[in-house]
């Protein structure tokens, strides 16, 4: 007979029910298991990198001109060529970056932070309140939002600040709605109730209980709308509505060197080419996040 | 059926209550006084005030307002400050061009879509779907004014198979009849005014269906996948239906409801989308109009045109939902 030994400390845990993985690493390892949420999520750094590198790492000054080189295509000191003025594509393709994405996370976040409060009060507090936040609600979502936008920046006047705030507004919508049915659907499961009957307050209740519960679509609109806001900034400035020149933005860049598309097409392709990479790493990660957080949804995508 | 769409139509009315008011005010709600930003940088004050009396703004808000509505129930959308004629007149002349230049585009964008969305649901995983799925990626990621730049670049400057812009060459002549200039020529048995016109209208109509068609592709193709794992889909195979009569006659039209969404959708965008499209391919139509009015501060037709094309994309929207209840009878009764 073997006298039973106590088992080692450090088996103890195969005895115990295995250990639970947060969310956030059951998110990260699906990210990371989804091809195009590695391409997305390299793209997206290497973006992250050029936006807060960028201007530092440039080659030249992205505002110096040099009227007797202008319009030249790439050689070795001007990798990208030059644009109209002279002015080296390259240095302003990277001091751009911070511009050209800035506006467009910033704009998201901006109508994520708006719409989900206007989206928690409408969806816990109901009743009038509601009624009138969700008719304000569907008359902004009633237009399409490029046009919006460009009415509201043509009225305050060009610039890129109003060019966020339009691009932000236009968005706090789809994320009141999103977050208003998320609420709603949260607001009826007992632990709201319990919450309730320990009588929490409803500002207590919306951000420590109905909150946390709906960010994670919110996360992923989020991401998926920097792509269109991207877009529809870089519009703006193409419309010559964004950031005025000389500072270079990418839509403007577009939008100053289309005239020159027979003479210097590689003006034009740099920042083209920069916007359709943006975009594309965000809407990439953006889907491969939305499967991974949503496995439902991962069957099919 | 009626009484459902009577219903959504009483719907409407807050809504495009909201939608007058809210074009209506973009004037008084926006920081800074439009009639300084029109009168440019070196207005007097007399300019300045020339412009407020002659847009009214000297008066108070709810007479503007009334004045306003009275005006646009009667077709009135005011009058352009740049050429002093009505501007309800300008938008019939140049609505065509932009609804021949949308209606294409949606046309391309529903064919192509839904045959990579039916194709790739029929064999997820396969080589198709792959393609045609990362294709829809990139389309969706490719703005109209890169698309539309690299497309002329390609197909009119280095190939010079298709003119850069325009809608028709200057020595074509055309009777304007609908003022669509494909329809025209065919009426008038015009062939070359009808070669003319498509050669104008292949790449703007083309670069301009890509995101539609990306997103139709993918909406068909998840949508199906998910007709096609329930119950009936099995019976019908059960039965003996061959795979093509189940995808046809069964799944497609099930599957049809969230694509019918995104149509409606879509065709707003592409309306809305217009004041870059138009510019980029000088097509004389209404968003080139808002851009040129942009430019000159011509601020009622940016107003009056905000205002026509929201209600283009509320009627839309309204159309959408009608035909979601007569191919889904379920909604009516929700």
């Amino acid at each position: 007979m073997v006298t039973p030994t106590l088992p080692a400390p450090t088996a103890t845990r195969d005895g115990l029910a295995p250990r639970q993985s947060s969310q956030f690493a059951d998110t990260w390892r699906a990210l990371r298991r989804d091809p195009s949420g590695r391409a997305g999520m390299a793209l997206l750094v290497f973006f992250l990198l050029l936006a807060c590198l960028g201007p530092a790492a440039s080659p030249q000054n992205p505002l110096t001109q040099d009227i007797a080189a202008r319009l030249q295509p790439p050689s070795r000191a001007h990798w990208l060529g030059t644009d109209e003025l002279g002015r080296d594509v390259t240095s302003r393709i990277a001091h751009g970056a911070h511009l050209s994405l800035g506006v467009g996370v910033i704009s998201v976040l901006l109508a994520m932070v708006v719409g989900g409060m206007v989206g928690l009060v409408s969806g816990t507090q109901r009743g009038l309140v509601d009624r009138v936040l969700m008719r304000v609600m569907d008359t902004m979502m009633a237009f399409p939002t490029t046009l919006l936008a460009i009415a509201v920046v043509s009225l305050r006047g060009p610039g890129l600040m109003n060019t966020l705030l339009a691009i932000g507004v236009i968005r706090v919508p789809i994320f009141a709605r999103l977050t208003r049915s998320t609420a709603l659907s949260i607001r009826v499961i007992e632990y709201v109730a319990a919450a309730h009957a320990m009588g929490a307050r409803a500002p207590r209740i919306m951000l420590r209980h109905i909150l946390p519960n709906s960010i994670s679509p919110l996360i992923v609109q989020a991401t998926l709308g920097v792509g269109s806001a991207i877009v529809e900034a870089a519009g703006l400035g193409f419309l010559g509505l964004g950031q005025q020149p000389p500072y270079p933005e990418w839509g403007e860049m577009l939008g100053s060197s289309y005239v020159y598309l027979i003479r210097a097409p590689w003006a034009m392709f740099a920042p083209g080419v920069a916007i359709i990479l943006a975009v594309l790493a965000f809407n990439l990660f953006g889907d491969a996040l939305r499967d991974a957080i949503d496995p439902r949804i991962r069957r099919h995508a | 059926m009626l009484k459902f769409a009577l219903w959504r139509l009483v719907e409407l009315v807050p809504v495009l209550v909201g939608v007058s008011i809210l074009v209506f005010f973009f004037i008084h709600l926006i920081p800074g006084d439009p009639a300084v930003v029109m009168a440019g940088d070196i207005a007097t004050p007399k300019d300045i005030a020339a412009i407020r009396t002659r847009l009214g703004l000297d008066q108070p808000l709810d007479v503007q307002y009334l004045k306003y509505m009275a005006h646009l129930f009667h077709g009135d959308l005011g009058q352009s400050i740049q050429t002093n004629s009505p501007i309800a007149a300008e938008l019939g002349d140049r609505l065509p061009a932009s609804l021949e230049l949308a209606l294409t585009a949606m046309g391309i964008a529903v064919v192509v879509g839904l045959a990579a969305g039916v194709v790739s649901a029929m064999r997820p995983g396969s080589a198709v779907d792959t393609a045609s799925m990362v294709g829809a990626l990139v389309g969706v990621s490719m703005p109209i004014y890169v698309l539309g730049l690299i497309a002329i670049w390609f197909f009119a400057v280095q190939l010079k198979w298709l003119p850069p812009g325009g809608r028709l060459g200057t020595d074509t002549v055309l009777v304007k009849v609908t003022g669509l200039f494909v329809l025209d020529s065919i009426v008038a048995g015009n062939w070359r005014g009808l070669g003319d016109a498509v050669a104008h209208l292949a790449i703007p109509a083309c670069a301009l269906s890509t995101v539609p068609m990306a997103i139709i592709a993918r909406i068909t193709r998840s949508s199906l996948l998910d007709v096609m794992a329930q119950d009936f889909i099995r019976t019908a195979y059960g039965k003996g239906l061959a795979g093509r009569a189940v995808v046809v006659r069964h799944a497609l039209k099930n599957a049809m409801l969230p694509v019918v969404t995104v149509l409606g959708m879509q065709f707003g965008v592409i309306l809305s989308g217009a004041v870059l499209t138009e510019t980029i391919f000088a097509w004389p139509g209404i968003g080139r109009w808002v851009y040129e009015a942009i430019q000159t501060r011509d601020y009622p037709v940016v107003q009056g045109m905000t205002l026509f094309i929201g209600l283009v994309f509320i009627a839309t929207n309204f159309l959408v939902d009608i035909l979601y209840a007569w191919l889904d009878p379920r909604i009516q009764y929700q």
